[in-house]
C-alpha cells in the first residue's frame, strides 16, 4: 500500500514537473518569439503608444533693410482644429470658443455638428489666445503650430517686399521671387507623448536650425519713408492717378528707395485691389518724354558734336511729312546745351537727324533701354524700343524727345545714374546679401559694372547741360536745391489714347530725373507722376518732389552742400538758385538747426 | 527568502527610478513649453517695438498730437566766416 501511495505521489510529481518543464519551454519559446523573432514589430507597436511622428517646418526668414531694420518678419501663431466626432457637446464647445476667439457661435456649432473628422476652427491666432483656449481643455479641439507673416512698417515698400499667402508661401514681390531662400526647411521628427497624448518634447533647437535665410536689402527704411511721403503729397496735390519715385546711389547702382503711390498694407492684402500689388517701377513702361533728350545729347557728343554745336529750331514749328513737331517756346538757333536747358523738341529732332537713327538706337540700347536690367524683382518689363529698321522719319524724331519709346522707371534711373557715374552703367541692386539662420553670409551681392556707355568727358558735358536745365530760365528751376549743384531734366509726355489712334489730349506723364552734387553725385532721384490734373509739366509737378526728396535724403545722410549761396539760407522764395564755387579754405561752414518744434 | 526580498527591492527601486524619470521628463517638457511661449512672446514684443518705431507712426503722432510741421529746406544754416 505505502509503495502504491509512493508510486502515485511520484507519478504526480513527475507529471507536475513535466507540466512545469513544458510550460517553461513554452514560455521560453514564446519569449524567444517575442524578444527575438518578432522584436521589431512589438517594439514598433509599443513605441506607437507613447511616441508619434510630426512634420515640422522652420520659420520663414526675415526681410531687412540695409541697416537690418525689419521690413518683414514671422510671428509664432497657432491654428485651432477640431475633430467633430469627438466633441460631445457641440453647442457648449462652440459658445466657449466663440467667446475667446470672437467668432460666430452658430457657425462654429454647425461645424462641430458635421459628420466628419476634421474642421479648421481658426487660423493663425496669437499664442496668448491659444493659451486661453487650451485652459478650457475641450475634448476634440487640437492645436497646430504655425507662423504668421507680419510687416511692422505696414505699407512701407509694400510693392517691393510683396507678401505671403496661405501656408506661408510668397505670392508677390521679393517674398515671391525669393521664396526658396526665405522659406523654412521641413523635416519629419519623432516626439514622445504622455498618457493623455500630450507631446512632451518638440525640439526647439531643431526648429531654430530649420529657420529660412534672411535677406538684407539695399533699401534704406528712412529714405524709403521720406520718398513715399513726398510722392503721396505730390500725387494728392496734383490730383494725379498714381506716382513712382526711385532713389539710387549712382556709383554702385544700389536702390535706397523704390516708392509707389497708391500703396497697400500687406498685413491685410485681401482688402486691396490686386492691381496695387505689382511693383510698377519694374513691371510697367511709360513714355519718358524730354528726360530722354539727355541720352540723345550724349549720343551726339560721342559723335564729334560739341555742347556748343548749334541747330536751327525753326521758330517753334517743324514739319516732318504730315506731322508737325512743336516747341513750347519758339527758338531760332540753339546749342545742344540750350536744347537741353530749354527742352526743345525740334532741337532734339535735329540732333537725331544729324547723328542718324542707327546711332541713336545704339546709344539708347547701350544705356539699357529695350532690355531688362536684371533687378531682383519679378515681372520686369524690357520696355519698348523698336528696331531702327522700323523707324520712320517721324519715329526717329519722336524717339529723340522721348515719345514712341517706352521705358521702365528702373531703366530710366539706371541710365541717368550712368551719366552721373562718369558714363559707367551699373546693374541696379536691390538685394545686398543673403544671410543664414546662424548669421553667416551665404551670398553677398556686389555692385556690377555693365559697361562704359559714354566717355567720362561726354558724361561731364551732359552733366553740365543737366545743371543748366535746373538754373534760371530753364525748365527745371523748381528742382534747384540751395547749396547743392543739382543736375536734372524735366519730362512731360503725352499719353497714348485708350481705344483710339494717337495721343490723348490733356493726359500726361510728368517726369523729373536728376542727381546731385554734380562733382561727386551721391544720389540719383527719379519722380514720375501719372496723369496729374491741376498742372502737368514735369518742371511744375515732378521737379518740386525731386527737390524735396533730395533735400530730405541729404539731411538724413549728412551730405554737406557743395557750394555757397548767393540768395540766402532759405530758398522758399528763390526757386532758381545761382551757385558759386565753395572756397578752398575758410568760406562756408554748415551746422544743423536745433530749433525744436520742427520735424 | 533573501533572494526574494532582494528581487523585490530591485523591483521597487526600478519602479521608483522609472517614475522619477517620467516625472522629470514631464517637468522638462513643461519648462520647454514655457520657454517656447516666452520666446514667442519675446519675438512678438520685438516686432511690436519695430511697429512702434515705424516712421509713419511717429510722424503721424508728431503731426496730429504734438502739432509739429515739416521744415525740409531750413535744416542747414550757412555761417560766413568772420574776417580776422
Amino acid at each position: 500500500m505505502p509503495d502504491n501511495a509512493h508510486m502515485k505521489i511520484g507519478r504526480r510529481i513527475w507529471l507536475i514537473q513535466a507540466a512545469l518543464v513544458i510550460t517553461l519551454i513554452f514560455l521560453g519559446v514564446k519569449s524567444f518569439e517575442i524578444q527575438v523573432l518578432n522584436a521589431k514589430e512589438f517594439s514598433r507597436r509599443a513605441e506607437s503608444g507613447y511616441s508619434r511622428h510630426l512634420t515640422i517646418k522652420g520659420e520663414r526668414g526675415r526681410i531687412l533693410d540695409r541697416h537690418w531694420s525689419k521690413l518683414g518678419a514671422s510671428l509664432d501663431a497657432i491654428t485651432v482644429t477640431a475633430d467633430p466626432l469627438r466633441i460631445e457637446t457641440p453647442v457648449k464647445t462652440a459658445q466657449a470658443l466663440a467667446e475667446i476667439l470672437e467668432l460666430d457661435p452658430g457657425e462654429l456649432a454647425e461645424k462641430f455638428s458635421a459628420d466628419n473628422r476634421y474642421a479648421v476652427v481658426v487660423e493663425n491666432i496669437s499664442p496668448d489666445h491659444a493659451r486661453q483656449v487650451r485652459a478650457l481643455t475641450l475634448p476634440g479641439i487640437y492645436f497646430t503650430k504655425s507662423f504668421k507673416r507680419f510687416y511692422p512698417n505696414r505699407d512701407l515698400a509694400a510693392q517691393v517686399i510683396g507678401f505671403t499667402g496661405k501656408d506661408d508661401i510668397g505670392l508677390e514681390g521679393l517674398e515671391f521671387k525669393y521664396n526658396d531662400v526665405l522659406d523654412g526647411k521641413v523635416v519629419r521628427i519623432k516626439v514622445r507623448r504622455d498618457g493623455t497624448g500630450r507631446i512632451l518634447d518638440i525640439d526647439r533647437k531643431k526648429q531654430e536650425e530649420l529657420r529660412g535665410n534672411d535677406m538684407v536689402l539695399t533699401l534704406d527704411r528712412k529714405i524709403q519713408f521720406l520718398t513715399e511721403t513726398t510722392l503721396e503729397q505730390t500725387v494728392k496735390q496734383y490730383q494725379a492717378k498714381s506716382g513712382l519715385a526711385l532713389v539710387m546711389r549712382p556709383a554702385t547702382g544700389e536702390l535706397l528707395a523704390m516708392a509707389q503711390y497708391p500703396r497697400f498694407n500687406p498685413n491685410n492684402y485681401r482688402e486691396f485691389d490686386r492691381a496695387l500689388f505689382r511693383n510698377r517701377a519694374v513691371t510697367d513702361a511709360f513714355e519718358p518724354g524730354s528726360t530722354l533728350k539727355v541720352f540723345t545729347a550724349a549720343a551726339a557728343l560721342e559723335q564729334s558734336l560739341t555742347p556748343n554745336s548749334i541747330f536751327f529750331c525753326e521758330n517753334g514749328q517743324y514739319r516732318i511729312g504730315k506731322y508737325t513737331v512743336r516747341d513750347t517756346h519758339p527758338h531760332e538757333w540753339l546749342s545742344i546745351n540750350h536744347i537741353i536747358a530749354f527742352s526743345s523738341n525740334i532741337g532734339a529732332v535735329k540732333i537725331a537727324e544729324a547723328i542718324g537713327k542707327q546711332t541713336l538706337h545704339d546709344y539708347l540700347t547701350r544705356f539699357g533701354f529695350g532690355e531688362r536690367t536684371g533687378v531682383e524683382c519679378p515681372g520686369e518689363t524690357p520696355g519698348t524700343l523698336m528696331s531702327p529698321d522700323r523707324w520712320s522719319r517721324i519715329d526717329t524724331g519722336a524717339i529723340s524727345f522721348g515719345q514712341g519709346i517706352s521705358v521702365s522707371a528702373i531703366q530710366l534711373i539706371s541710365g541717368i545714374s550712368a551719366i552721373a557715374n562718369n558714363g559707367r552703367l551699373m546693374k541696379p541692386m536691390l538685394v545686398k546679401k543673403i544671410v543664414s539662420n546662424t548669421g553667416q553670409d551665404i551670398q553677398v551681392f556686389h555692385p556690377t559694372l555693365i559697361h562704359q556707355v559714354i566717355s567720362p568727358q561726354t558724361a561731364d558735358q551732359v552733366k553740365h547741360m543737366m545743371a543748366l536745365a535746373v538754373q534760371e530760365k530753364s525748365t527745371g528751376t523748381k528742382a534747384a536745391l540751395a547749396g547743392y549743384s543739382v543736375c536734372g531734366k524735366t519730362g512731360t509726355a503725352q499719353k497714348v489714347a485708350k481705344g483710339q489712334a494717337g495721343y490723348a489730349k490733356n493726359i500726361y506723364t510728368s517726369v523729373f530725373a536728376g542727381f546731385a552734387p554734380r562733382q561727386n553725385p551721391q544720389l540719383a532721384v527719379l519722380v514720375v507722376v501719372d496723369e496729374p490734373r491741376t498742372k502737368y509739366y514735369g518742371g511744375d509737378v515732378a521737379a518740386p518732389a525731386f527737390k524735396t526728396i533730395l533735400a530730405q535724403s541729404f539731411n538724413y545722410l549728412s551730405i554737406p552742400p557743395d557750394g555757397t549761396l548767393v540768395a540766402g539760407a532759405s530758398d522758399a522764395k528763390t526757386p532758381a538758385v545761382k551757385m558759386v564755387k565753395t572756397p578752398k579754405k575758410g568760406g562756408a561752414m554748415t551746422t544743423p538747426v536745433f530749433e525744436g518744434e520742427r520735424l | 527568502m533573501l533572494i526574494i526580498c532582494l528581487l523585490f527591492g530591485v523591483l521597487l527601486l526600478h519602479t521608483w527610478v522609472r517614475t522619477e524619470a517620467t516625472q522629470i521628463t514631464l517637468e522638462i517638457s513643461l519648462a520647454q513649453s514655457r520657454l517656447s511661449d516666452l520666446l514667442s512672446y519675446q519675438k512678438e514684443l520685438t516686432v511690436e517695438r519695430d511697429r512702434l518705431k515705424s516712421d509713419d507712426r511717429i510722424v503721424h503722432i508728431a503731426r496730429s498730437q504734438l502739432g509739429l510741421t515739416d521744415d525740409v529746406f531750413n535744416q542747414t544754416i550757412y555761417l560766413k566766416r568772420e574776417p580776422h
